[in-house]
């Protein structure tokens, strides 16, 4: 199943999700933040949202906050998903 | 937002739609007007006996480009049909109310999925994007996970307000799905893209990794010049090379760069 980051209230109450699906666009690594009907990719080796559109600043600090301070364990996460495109990797 | 218009006799089921501004219609002379005003309108109905009931009472036309969302799950589409260009019946797996009204007024609609379902038989989930296109997706693009978790046909749902499929407890982004199988979206993706990621060196390698394949598995090409062409290092193949790699990516050549 996705694995979900679970987010703090209020972000959680708002409807803000991060999830690594078992299907996503592999490249690059990222997590998937999820609002409603809107979506950014957070890019894990970027550490940073990947996307121009929507707009990144309609992610609240607090969401990247949480991402940063769990990185490892979603780049583990990833990897295990996603071993034939792990985090660190050139090729 | 297209228009919308709310064919029900019962105001409490229309209450839930209230975020749309439908204009609620309630017998044939409503009808009548509607159909004339707004040829291309959204049409959501609850009840497809009372609302085939009210149709057939009204003069015979020509069918109209307009779009009928039926949220009576007995429905059948075949009558309608004759009538409107597109008609989908929300079956099991379709979103609830408050999410389905979300996905149909949202700027991204087209890029949501409403419901759909499974013909496992034949290998295919139907999926309704939220302007009611319909996209066949050969359910062999989910694989079992590396966790062992395999995709579950037999319990397909629409979720995250249309942003995520789900068969069983495997999911997939609605983003995954269409990029795959929907060359429009990926070049809508694409212009998105920096420059140095336009590249086909840069298409080739996110194709061979989406694909689950290593820069060694190119028979007749190796690793290194895989990597050379990825880098960008070498001009873009072409000939016998760019059908190889085509070949073992499983799409047409001039498709690649679309990625």
């Amino acid at each position: 199943m996705a694995y979900e980051l679970l987010l703090p209230d209020p972000l959680r109450s708002q409807g803000w999700k991060v999830k690594i699906f078992d299907k996503e666009r592999v490249e690059e690594p990222h997590v998937t933040v999820i609002r409603k009907t809107r979506h950014w990719r957070f890019g894990l080796r970027a550490r940073r949202l990947m996307d121009d559109e929507p707009p990144p600043n309609e992610v609240p600090r607090e969401v990247t906050a949480a991402i940063l301070a769990s990185l490892d364990t979603l780049v583990e996460e990833w990897d295990q998903m996603y071993p034939h495109s792990p985090v660190n990797s050139e090729g | 937002m297209d228009k919308v218009f709310l064919f029900d006799t019962d105001t409490a089921t229309a209450r839930a739609f209230t975020p749309l501004h439908p204009r609620v219609l309630r017998n044939e002379a409503q009808l009548e007007a509607a159909f004339s005003e707004e040829p291309d309108a959204l049409w959501i109905a609850f009840h497809s006996h009372v609302f085939l009931r009210a149709l057939s009472c009204l003069r015979p036309r020509l069918r109209t480009s307009a779009r009928l969302l039926m949220l009576d799950r007995s429905g059948d589409a075949d009558y309608f049909r004759s009538i409107f260009e597109r008609v989908v019946v929300a079956k099991n797996g379709f979103l609830a109310a408050e999410e389905l009204v979300e996905v149909l007024s949202a700027p991204n609609a087209a890029d949501l999925f409403i419901g759909g379902s499974v013909d496992a038989e034949a290998g295919v989930l139907l999926l309704f994007r939220g302007n009611l296109v319909p996209l066949v997706v050969p359910l062999g693009i989910f694989k079992t996970t590396p966790v062992g978790l395999h995709p579950d046909p037999g319990r397909f749902a629409i979720a995250d307000y249309g942003q995520t499929v789900k068969l069983g407890d495997y999911e997939a982004t609605a983003d995954a799905i269409l990029y795959e199988v929907d060359p429009d979206y990926r070049r809508r993706i694409n212009q998105r893209r920096r420059a140095e990621e336009k590249t086909f060196g840069a298409s080739l390698r996110r194709l061979r990794v989406q694909r689950g394949l290593r820069q060694s598995d190119f028979s007749g090409i190796s690793e290194k010049e895989i990597g050379r062409i990825e880098r960008g290092e070498v001009e873009q193949p072409r000939g016998e090379t760019l059908k190889k790699i085509a070949k073992r990516l499983g799409v047409p050549a001039d498709e690649i760069a679309e990625f």
